[in-house]
């Protein structure tokens, strides 16, 4: 009963995220939208946490399971990448590089700033 | 024999067994690469065609595991509803961090693309690698990506950054665990945050909050 409960609410806040998904203007994922949903539910007490925990809890822990069938599409696409896969994997690699510089050094360069700021 | 390996039982049933395997796999031999998600996908991959079982059985066979990943994603808010009170003390270094850190993998995939001759599909499949795969996968979905590349992409990320990211720092002698926190989170999401929390508490609380912050930039930005 309580789990039912748990699973009601997670499941109507993703049907409210499609909806929404479908009425804006734009292309905005609508599993984005209910996630969005949620946060601002817990931030006004709306829901509690407890209030659907366990249902979040199962699909939190076990989160890499739900993409296997997403994976293994690879097969049906593999047609579409099976040239380029060399170019694929050096712009993964060079680009993972540039995203960790770019932010560690925007970090460092912020809390060296703030650090001026509060001894002055 | 191929009319009795179908039908959601057969393939949600294959799934679990592969995934729990691959789980046993990766607890017994702790190497970050043999990652279990990534293991599943190649071994499922290697039974089906082993067999000869079409992809499209398997695709309807295992589509109820497909429909769960809305909920999951749903429930991301709640990491980061958990996290508020770091995200509080540290307001203007996540934010600034994560948004640059969003600009440049999105910037640096298009032009890299660009640069090695690669297609429309592809760089649209490799746009949002560096989030977590709920959020890449709905944005690949969204911009008219493939979602496979999408997904194999984000898990390599993950793995690479988790791995390079703390060598570069104690490389580089950089003591500043905000700052390793945020770049775990940002430039390999998930994976990247199961390291931060080997690391530490601050870490793990900053990597985690990283992630959802920059997944919600790249949904923004990839509007763009």
């Amino acid at each position: 009963m309580k789990i039912l409960k748990q699973i009601t609410i997670v499941f109507l806040l993703c049907w409210l995220g499609e909806v929404i998904s479908a009425l804006l203007p734009f292309a905005f994922p609508g599993s984005i939208v209910a996630m969005l949903l949620l946060l601002g539910c817990l931030s006004t007490s709306l829901l509690r946490i407890e209030d659907i925990s366990g249902f979040a809890g199962f699909l939190l822990a076990n989160m890499a399971f739900f993409f296997i069938p997403a994976g293994v599409s690879i097969l049906d696409s593999f047609g579409a990448i099976q040239n380029d896969l060399l170019p694929i994997l050096a712009v993964i690699v060079l680009s993972t590089l540039i995203t960790a510089a770019v932010t560690c050094g925007s970090i460092l360069l912020i809390t060296k700033l703030q650090k001026r700021g509060s001894a002055r | 024999m191929n009319e009795l390996l179908n039908g959601p039982f057969f393939f949600t049933g294959l799934c679990l067994i592969v995934y729990l395997l691959a789980c046993r796999l990766q607890r017994i031999t702790r190497k970050t690469w043999l990652n279990p998600l990534l293991v599943s996908i190649l071994i499922l991959i290697g039974i089906l065609l082993v067999l000869r079982i079409p992809y499209a059985h398997f695709k309807e066979g295992s589509s109820v595991i497909a429909m769960m990943l809305t909920p999951a994603t749903c429930v991301l808010a709640i990491p980061m509803y958990n996290q508020r009170k770091i995200l509080k003390q540290n307001l203007t270094a996540i934010l600034i961090g994560t948004f640059l850190g969003a600009l440049s993998s999105i910037l640096s995939v298009t032009l890299l693309c660009r640069i090695f001759g690669l297609n429309e599909l592809i760089t649209r499949s490799l746009l949002p690698k560096s989030v977590t795969t709920p959020i890449a996968v709905s944005v690949c979905e969204v911009s008219g990506g493939l979602p496979a590349i999408t997904v194999a992409a984000v898990i390599l990320t993950g793995i690479l950054g988790s791995i390079v990211i703390p060598l570069l720092f104690t490389k580089l002698k950089i003591k500043n665990s905000v700052a390793l926190g945020i770049t775990l989170g940002t430039a390999s999401h998930a994976m990247g945050t199961s390291k931060a929390i080997e690391i530490g508490e601050q870490e793990g609380g900053l990597s985690g909050l990283a992630i959802g912050i920059t997944g919600i930039f790249t949904v923004i930005l990839s509007l763009l």
